[in-house]
């Protein structure tokens, strides 16, 4: 039986898919992925578990096939969170230099990153991420690595992603009940960018767009640095529901008929333009308008990003992103969403698949496994991270998730 | 399958008297299993399994059982694996009867709609719970059905490989170059279900009669094990002096193995060889070279049995698989929208996986460990899973709020999917609700 406590997984609870991705570290410590496993997802909501056995019996789908195909035990895994109920905001840290010489050291660097992380959540509130952007000097903004610096005032800026408790809970007890450890959460959209961005957007300034079934999960990159995040529940499903109700059929037809002759605009003609639907059992056959359905589509979608380009403006984002708007998940295949988005942010706008990694085939450079890609580099980084800061905070990330479990509050944070 | 069955298989088909049972599931499914059923195979049983009550009535199959009868009232699973899942669960008890003393149970489905590709792992587990050797046989939709059915047929493929001990398949899309564009869906259909059974009547033959030269299942096994493996067929007949000079080309020139192309880099065969008294060992050697010829990287296992029913004709059906590919342009980033929306990045997607990883593996790979235990349900879960949408329901009590509370336009709508989770509230408006009924659009 081969297994290695090398090997990185990533799971992806999604709304319409779970997915499970397996990374190994080679002796040069280069991530392959070297097995994906994946199951529909039938218990999950706008991101939210809603039914646990269901979750449970799906998860344990796409892991056994993970398993087999990469050949390993998979004994815990970086788990993604979303849902509406995730939110992303910037803090800041003070902190006095007070020794003699005013040198900067790694000492008051970690203590003014602690006073940025004393942050009052409520008590239903979990702290997912603390991410740290740049430190300030004595009014300076934008230092990268201030150690050895002089100064009086050292700052920091950290932008903070919390989740409700309840929702949280639910996913990480689905992967325990399965006997699986949980060694991280991490909230999808950073999961994403982390798969989608190079080092010149990061730094240039963009958001990303992981456009799922049940949520948009968001993230801005600017300056290098994590700049805002956020969850909008609406997602593929709203399109498909809106057809199901707009055109008077069942979902699952509805969900097809998207997916065959669905866009975000109508076209030409398209409202002389129909197709018929063969008829099923208690069904009569019928025919669809093509216009209608774009134009439902077009509403909801528009509606979508509209609300994410005003989020973002009201964060006052926009301005940062000189890169421009990146669309992932399994709905930016819907046909000219990117012209949509594009005149939406008047910006440019990529659709992205993940980056692929030593080992990886391009089937995996599919944009639905965004998340589950960017949560074994998430893995990564963490277990890189563990490395040389010890086993102490190996063991801290752990109670936290057990904290989590016990429902102590979440302020604690790796 | 675990070694141990397959040791068992041979004890069992090694008398020529193995117990088979061919089940239909599905629609598509059940029209493979009529064009066996016509066929006539001595001493198979065969079955039809369907949550379609009408789809069922039209099958010409002796055995016939309805899915979830009470429950779903023979209304079909609309296109929903998790309605042909959940109904196979709920009658698995007597299903799980059909497979008692049952030696091989061949299951076929068509993938992608909700019956077969829900129904069609329950049985396939339920087989092997039972001891009987599962053999899958899939048929995969056309591309233009769409992705999210290839999708759907995609989880199903995978699922079916985890759970039975061996899948063949068949993708609708390579009949497309076969029939001309003007023919119909169900003309078409025809054509593909006949060669399936052409097929399954091929894998009868090579395990049931003892000839001059034997395969058993565990040597099938070896062709359609492992996860990563894409399995073909193909199968032709030819007469009178020239037949074995004959069924090599024959055997190419068949679309489903794309014209011979697909042997190019099969890694197994497996050739079942037919013919009448007068068949020589030299025919039998022809045939297998001219495999041979096309296939040169291939482990080839033959099969060949004398058929007094064929006088001069010689019928081959050749099994064969390879490591699914991976496409080829490795570091290009799809871009445009037709290429990332084509369907066929879906159907390769989890089967051509990591071609590597695999390549160290021999033959004789074993199971999983892990093997997914029985999903477990309530009975309550499980009826209410299998009950029908009543979509009608929900509009009713829509009605009944409005007269009875006067509310507002927008709050009876029924919120469908959405209906019981939390809503997604933007502003003071409910996000769930379709967008263009909150615009006031109006379609004509
Ligand atoms: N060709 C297509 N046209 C339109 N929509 C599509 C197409 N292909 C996939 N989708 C949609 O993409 C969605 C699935 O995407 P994805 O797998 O990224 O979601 P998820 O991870 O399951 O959900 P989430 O992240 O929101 O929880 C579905 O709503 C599906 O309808
Ligand atoms: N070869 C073949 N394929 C079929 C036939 N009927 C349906 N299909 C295919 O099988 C898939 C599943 O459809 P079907 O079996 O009707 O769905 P189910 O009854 O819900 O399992 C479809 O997407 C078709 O591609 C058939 O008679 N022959
Ligand atoms: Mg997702
Ligand atoms: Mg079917």
């Amino acid at each position: 039986m081969f297994e290695s406590k090398q090997d990185i997984v990533g799971l992806e609870i999604g709304t319409s898919k779970i997915c499970a991705v397996v990374g190994r570290l080679n002796a040069e410590g280069a991530l392959n992925i070297v097995g994906i496993g994946q199951s529909t997802s039938s218990g999950v909501r706008k991101g939210e578990v809603v039914d646990l056995e269901l979750v449970e019996r799906d998860v344990r789908l796409a892991i056994s096939e993970a398993e087999r195909m990469s050949d390993t035990e998979v004994r815990s895994v970086y788990l993604g969170v979303s849902g509406n109920h995730i939110n992303g905001f910037n803090n800041r840290g003070v902190h006095t230099i007070v020794s003699a010489d005013r040198q900067i050291t790694g000492e008051d660097m970690d203590d003014v990153v602690k006073n940025a992380k004393a942050i009052n959540l409520s008590a239903d509130d979990h702290l997912i991420h603390a991410i740290r952007q740049h430190y300030s000097v004595d009014g300076q903004e934008g230092i990268p690595n201030p150690d050895g610096m002089m100064g009086t005032r050292l700052e920091v800026d950290i932008h903070v992603v919390h989740g409700r408790k309840n929702q949280l809970r639910n996913a990480v007890n689905v992967v325990r009940n399965l006997q699986l450890d949980v060694e991280s959460i991490a909230f999808n959209g950073l999961a994403s960018a982390l798969a989608l961005l190079s080092y010149e957007q990061k730094e240039l300034g963009t958001v990303v767009l992981d456009i799922g079934a049940g949520t948009v999960d968001y993230v801005v990159y600017a300056n290098g640095a994590v700049k805002h995040t956020g969850v909008l529940g609406v997602g593929g499903d709203h399109v498909s529901n809106d057809l199901a109700i707009g055109l008077k059929m069942p979902l699952g037809q509805a969900e097809k008929l998207k997916v065959t002759h669905g866009s975000a605009y109508p076209g030409e003609g398209d409202n002389e333009r129909k197709t018929t639907l063969p008829g099923t059992p208690g069904l009569p056959p019928r025919t669809v308008n093509i216009g209608k359905l774009k134009q439902i589509m077009n509403l909801r979608l528009e509606e979508t990003f509209q609300i994410i380009a005003q989020q973002l403006n009201d964060e006052g984002v926009l301005d940062y992103l000189r890169a421009g708007v990146v669309i992932s998940g399994g709905s930016s295949r819907i046909p000219r969403i990117k012209d949509m988005v594009e005149r939406i942010f008047q910006m440019p706008v990529i659709k992205a698949v993940p980056q692929s990694l030593g080992g990886a085939s391009s089937v995996l450079m599919q944009p639905e496994f965004s998340t589950g890609i960017g949560l074994v580099r998430f893995g990564a980084q963490q277990r890189r991270r563990r490395g040389y800061e010890g086993v102490a905070i190996g063991r801290s990330l752990k109670n936290k998730i057990l904290g989590l479990l016990r429902g102590d509050s979440g302020r604690s944070v790796a | 399958m675990s070694f141990d069955n397959q040791e068992n298989s041979k004890e069992k088909l090694g008398a020529g008297r193995a117990k088979m049972r061919v089940f239909g599931v599905g629609g598509a499914g059940c029209n493979i299993v009529d064009s066996l059923a016509r066929i006539g195979l001595t001493g198979v049983e065969f079955y039809a399994v369907n949550t379609d009550a009408c789809a069922l009535e039209e099958c010409n199959v002796p055995n016939k059982v309805l899915l979830a009868s009470r429950v779903r009232r023979g209304l079909g699973a609309g296109g929903e694996p998790e309605l042909g899942w959940a109904a196979a669960e709920k009658d698995s008890a007597e299903l799980k009867k059909l497979f008692e003393g049952i030696d091989v149970a061949v299951i076929s489905a068509g993938l992608g709609g909700g019956t077969g590709t829900g129904a069609a792992p329950v049985l396939a587990r339920l087989a092997k719970e039972s001891g009987a050797l599962a053999l899958c046989i899939a048929v995969l939709p056309f591309d233009c059905e769409g992705a999210r059915r290839q999708r759907q047929a995609i989880m199903g493929l995978q699922q079916l490989k985890l759970v039975s001990d061996g899948v063949i398949c068949l993708k609708n899309q390579r009949l497309v170059s076969v029939v001309d564009e003007n023919t119909t869906l169900a003309a078409t259909f025809d054509v593909s279900n006949k060669w399936i059974a052409e097929c399954a009547y091929g894998v009868w033959r090579l395990l049931t009669r003892n000839g001059l030269m034997n395969v058993d299942f565990g040597d099938l096994y070896t062709v359609l094990q492992g996860r990563n493996t894409e399995s073909f067929f193909s199968f032709a007949e030819t007469h009178g002096p020239n037949r074995a000079e004959e069924i090599g080309e024959r055997l190419l020139k068949n679309p489903l193995v794309e014209n011979g192309g697909l042997f190019n880099d099969a890694e197994h065969a497996l050739v079942s060889i037919a013919g009448g008294q007068g068949m020589t060992l030299l025919e039998v050697r022809r045939t297998v070279e001219s495999i041979q010829a096309v296939a040169p990287n291939a482990n080839i296992k033959v099969g060949a049995a004398i058929d007094k029913d064929l006088s001069d004709g010689l019928e081959v059906t050749v099994i064969a698989s390879r490591r699914s590919a991976a496409p080829a342009n490795e570091n290009a980033t799809p871009q445009t929208q037709e290429e990332m929306d084509k369907p066929d990045g879906f159907y390769s997607a989890p089967e051509s996986f990591d071609p590597e990883l695999l390549s160290r593996q021999t033959t004789n790979r074993p199971r999983p460990r892990v093997l997914p235990p029985p999903p477990e349900l309530s009975e309550d879960r499980l009826n209410e899973f299998a009950q029908p949408k009543q979509h009608s329901r929900l509009l009713g009590r829509s009605q009944k709020q409005r007269t009875h509370q006067g509310q507002l336009p927008l709050e009876i709508v029924s919120k469908g999917r959405f209906e019981k989770s939390e809503p997604t509230i933007f502003r003071g408006e409910d996000l769930d609700l379709p967008t263009y009924i909150r615009k006031g659009a109006l379609f004509n």
